[in-house]
This record gives structure tokens, sequence and C-alpha cells, in this order.
């Protein structure tokens, strides 16, 4: 707890330091500070995202406390939604839809921190380069560049606070640099104070939604790593590889497999589960910046999830094969 | 079956030890008429205390029924009233309740909206990692609308999408934003045709 607070503190104290922090301008410093911030700073602010000419507005409250973070993302315009972060769970609360709750099986994320050597080797997935400073939010920005060296991922655009390395701004471009997402404050209050009523459910009736929580932590994420998986993708993008699988430990459960692939800066997670008594038809979909590939191999149904191109997630989804010899290629 | 409903009473209160626990919320997870009880408590207990959002008529329906059953001479008292404050309540008025909800709400053509769900027990990636699922505040219709709620195809794309950022994501806020900026369906994407092996990876969006 003391540690928390002080990590805290110090956030708050870097970000009373004028700018420039630190003499070492490079990506990979700016990139620790980024994390670090996003993980120590309460914040309050008001955020647009603009995608395919479609333009959000969301309010975010975001308070770390000696748990972890809770966060409130509402959507200001549009249909009635809200994202509420507590801790481990995150309920999705949309107007007309029942209430859910999903309960988060991962103590902590098991995609590291940016993988730097993902980014700095000769051969790296991804060039990048510091770019300048603009302004957003009002606030002081330097700014990241990260470009794809394949069409199999995204690469992105970051503004980082001058004086905290907050993110303020992000892009998601593809492998030509187009700007699929743009998602930026353009108003945030560092070190906010969070109330506890900023953290609260504001649409009607959340009260009926129907929860389960896990009762038992033991199965950590060193538990679901350990996992052997029975379903692989027999053909990978090149620098993806499988960073853990989840599934049921017991004999009893219905048999499933959660693979998550990263390749230190990109995922995306692949779900196979016994196919629902009816049809599947194959599809691709995009939910905001995320693509989702449906489709069926055999008697189970194959999803697959993630922040990368459309083309990836179906090569994936239908290139996964039981896994009794997986013999893996990568493309590039 | 009192024996039963009186556990399902001391579940609802914390009372039950572990083992009993576990031994009961398996057997709910697979017996529909002790879904349709655990409902019942949790409904007549949310209009004890003034939470349900239905028909105003069956809140007050309830109490009614509440106050005639707390009429009941002394030591007669069923063992399923046992919750609440203080705890009186019995398991045919809320069926009772219930059941002219249901027929309300077919009356009303209401139910076109989703039941909530009993979301990790009708998926198997919502029972992950072997870990058991404890219901923590259940008021919930009975079990069979809450699996055709969560076998809806955007019900099941939400939670694999919440999950992959659990697992991914870091403590800011993007990870879930897809959700939020998202229309209320998903858009349609054309499938690519082309060789998966195609070595330039060129991206068709």
């Amino acid at each position: 707890m003391i540690a928390r607070r002080a990590l805290a503190l110090a956030a708050l104290l870097t970000a009373a330091l004028p700018f420039p922090v630190t003499a070492d301008d490079s990506v990979r410093d700016w990139l620790t500070r980024m994390e670090h911030a996003t993980a120590s700073l309460s914040y309050r602010g008001t955020m647009v995202s603009v995608r395919d000419g479609q333009l959000d507005t969301l309010a975010v409250y975001h308070r770390v406390d000696d748990r972890g973070v809770r966060e409130r993302i509402v959507a200001l315009n549009g249909p009635p939604r809200e994202i509420l972060r507590n801790h481990d769970a995150v309920q999705r609360l949309v107007s007309g839809d029942a209430p859910m709750v999903v309960d988060n099986p991962f103590p902590a994320r098991l995609v590291p921190r940016i993988a730097f050597d993902v980014l700095d080797r000769p051969d790296a997935l991804y060039r990048v380069r510091m770019a300048g400073g603009e302004r957003v939010a009002g606030r002081a920005a330097r700014v990241i560049e990260i470009v794809p060296r394949d069409g199999f991922r995204y690469g992105r655009k970051l503004w980082l606070d001058a004086r905290t390395a907050m993110l303020l701004r992000t892009q998601l471009l593809d492998a030509e640099g187009r700007v699929l997402q743009d998602l930026a404050f353009v108003n945030l209050e560092l070190g906010a104070t969070i109330d506890e009523d900023e953290l609260l459910p504001g649409l009607a009736n959340p009260a009926r939604v129907t929860r389960y929580r896990d009762a038992d932590n033991a199965g950590g994420p060193a538990q679901a790593a350990s996992q052997t998986p029975s379903w692989m993708p027999d053909t990978l993008p090149d620098g993806f590889r499988l960073v853990s699988v989840g599934r049921p430990l017991s004999g009893d459960e219905i048999e499933f497999e959660h693979l998550l692939f990263s390749d230190g800066l990109s995922s995306f997670s692949v779900y196979i589960e016994p196919v629902p008594d009816r049809e599947i038809v194959e599809q691709l979909e995009a939910v905001g910046s995320m693509n989702v590939y449906t489709g069926r191999l055999g008697d189970r149904l194959v999803t697959v999830v993630g922040e990368v191109p459309p083309r990836t997630v179906q090569m994936i989804g239908q290139h996964v094969r039981r896994a009794e010899q997986p013999a893996l290629r990568h493309f590039r | 079956m009192e024996r039963n409903n009186e556990q399902l009473s001391a579940l609802m209160d914390g009372e039950l030890d572990r083992r009993e626990s576990d031994f009961l919320l398996r057997r709910l997870v697979s017996d529909e008429t002790l879904q349709r009880d655990w409902a019942c408590y949790h409904l007549t207990r949310d209009c004890m205390k003034s939470e349900f959002a239905g028909p105003i008529d069956l809140v007050a329906r309830v109490r009614e029924a509440i106050a005639d059953e707390a009429m009941d001479p002394v030591g007669r008292m069923s063992p399923l009233a046992r919750f609440g404050i203080g705890g009186v309540m019995a398991a045919g008025v809320a069926m009772l309740a219930v059941v002219g909800l249901n027929n309300r709400l077919a009356d009303d053509q209401i139910p076109t909206e989703p039941a909530p769900a009993f979301v990790s027990q009708s998926s198997a990636l919502d029972r992950q990692f072997s870990r058991q699922a404890v219901p923590v505040g259940l008021n919930d219709l009975p079990a069979a609308a809450s699996r055709r709620a969560a076998d809806d195809p955007r019900e099941r794309i939400s939670r694999y999408i919440i999950r992959h950022g659990q697992a991914s994501g870091g403590s800011n806020f993007v990870s879930f934003t897809p959700i939020l900026t998202s229309g209320p369906t998903a858009a349609a994407v054309p499938l690519d045709t082309r060789p998966a092996e195609d070595p330039a990876g060129d991206v068709q969006e």
C-alpha cells in the first residue's frame, strides 16, 4: 500500500517538474515513462474518438488506489453506454442491452509492457522515431511514431504529455500510414481527486446485473500460462508468439481455449469453444478499432479478436488446427 | 425440497460453509427449479428493499403476501423465511409474483429486451481457468431466458473483446473504448479471398 502511494506521489511530483524531465529523449525512455504514468496517475478528462468519419465523445474518470485501477468511461453521444472497471472486473452497460460483467481471470496483464527489442532490433517489426512536439488538450506533447514493416499489424502515433509522459492522444495507422482511428483528450485534469460518485454507473437500473465472481484467485497468470494449447494456428505472421493459454483445469468443464498472441506491441486472442447447435457463418466484423473473425472448424467455434488488420484475424482463424504436432510457419 | 430452499436461504445470507456452498452452487447450475427459487428469493428481497424496477403493482403484491405470511403463528414460519430485513418471505409467494410478472410481460409484449444473463454460466469461456463461479447479486429471470441473452453474438463478441483487453491491456483507457465507439451492430468487413500466403501482407481496409 505504502509503495503504491509512494509511486503515485512520485508520479505527481514528476508532473510538477518543469520540462524537460530527462535529457534522455529516446523512444524507449518515453515509452517507459508512459507506462509508469498511466499506471500511477489519477485523472479526469474528456476524449474524442474519430473513426470512419464517426465522432464519439467520451468522459473518462480514472482513479488509482491501493488495489489498483478503478475507471469509468462514459459515451457522451449516441445511445447511453458505459464501461466500468473495478480492479479485476469490467462491466459493460449499454442502454437496451443486458448489463454484463466480465471478471478478469488475469490479475495482471500478460502481454509484457512494450517489448523494446521489437522496436530496437535491426530486423524490428516496427520502425520508431521521435517526431517532434505538438499541443494536445492545452498541454505540450512529445510525439512518437511507430510504423509497422508489414501489413499484418497496425502502427501507432502517440502524443505523450511532455511533463508526465501521460498518453494524451493515440492514432492507429495501417501499413501505408493511413489513420484508422484517432483517440485524443480534449481536456485533461491530471492528478485529479476522483470521487466515489464519479465511478458509479450512471445508467438506469444497473442493480439488475447478474454477476459471477471468481471465488478462487489461486489460478493466476502463471498457472494459465503454463497450459499447453490443444489448438494452434499453423500460420502466424512473423514476430507473433503465444503468450498465454487459458482453459479449465479440471475435467468436468466444457472444453475451450483462449490463446493470447503478441508481438510485443500488437496482440490478438483466439477463442475456441464447442459450437452451439446452430449454423455458423464465416464472417469478419469491425468493432471500433477491433477486428473480429468468426468461423467454424468441425464442431468448434473459432473467434479471433484483436486490434490488428482484418486480414490478420482472418488468416489466423482459418489456420487454427488441433495442436497435436504444431508446425508453425511465420510470414512477414 | 424444503431442505434445499432452506439451504438457498442460508446461501443468500452467507451462512453456509464453503463445502455446502460448493455443493449447492453445483446444483444451482443444473437445477432449473432451484434456479427459479433462487430468482424468486432475490426478486422478493428486491421488492422488500424497494430495489425492483419492474411493475409497481408486483411490489405491492409481494409486500401484501409477505404481510399475510407474517401473520402465521409463531413457530410455523417457513424455514425459507429467513432473509430480507430479519427475513420474512416464502418461496410460494415469490413464485406467484414471478408467474404474475411473466404473464404480464407476455401480455404487454415487453420481453424484446434481453434478460439479464447468467453470463458466466452460459458460456464455457465464462468459466475460465476452473475457478468456481459464485453468484454475488442475483435478482435474475429464469436461466433459460438468460442463456438466450448470452448466446447473442453481440454479447459473445463484447465478452471476447473485454477479455482480450483484460489479458493484454495496460492501465490506460485504450483497451475498452472499441466497445463504446462502435455502433449498435458490428460493421461487416468483406472476407479477404486472396491466398493466405501472400508474402506482401498488404492490408485491404
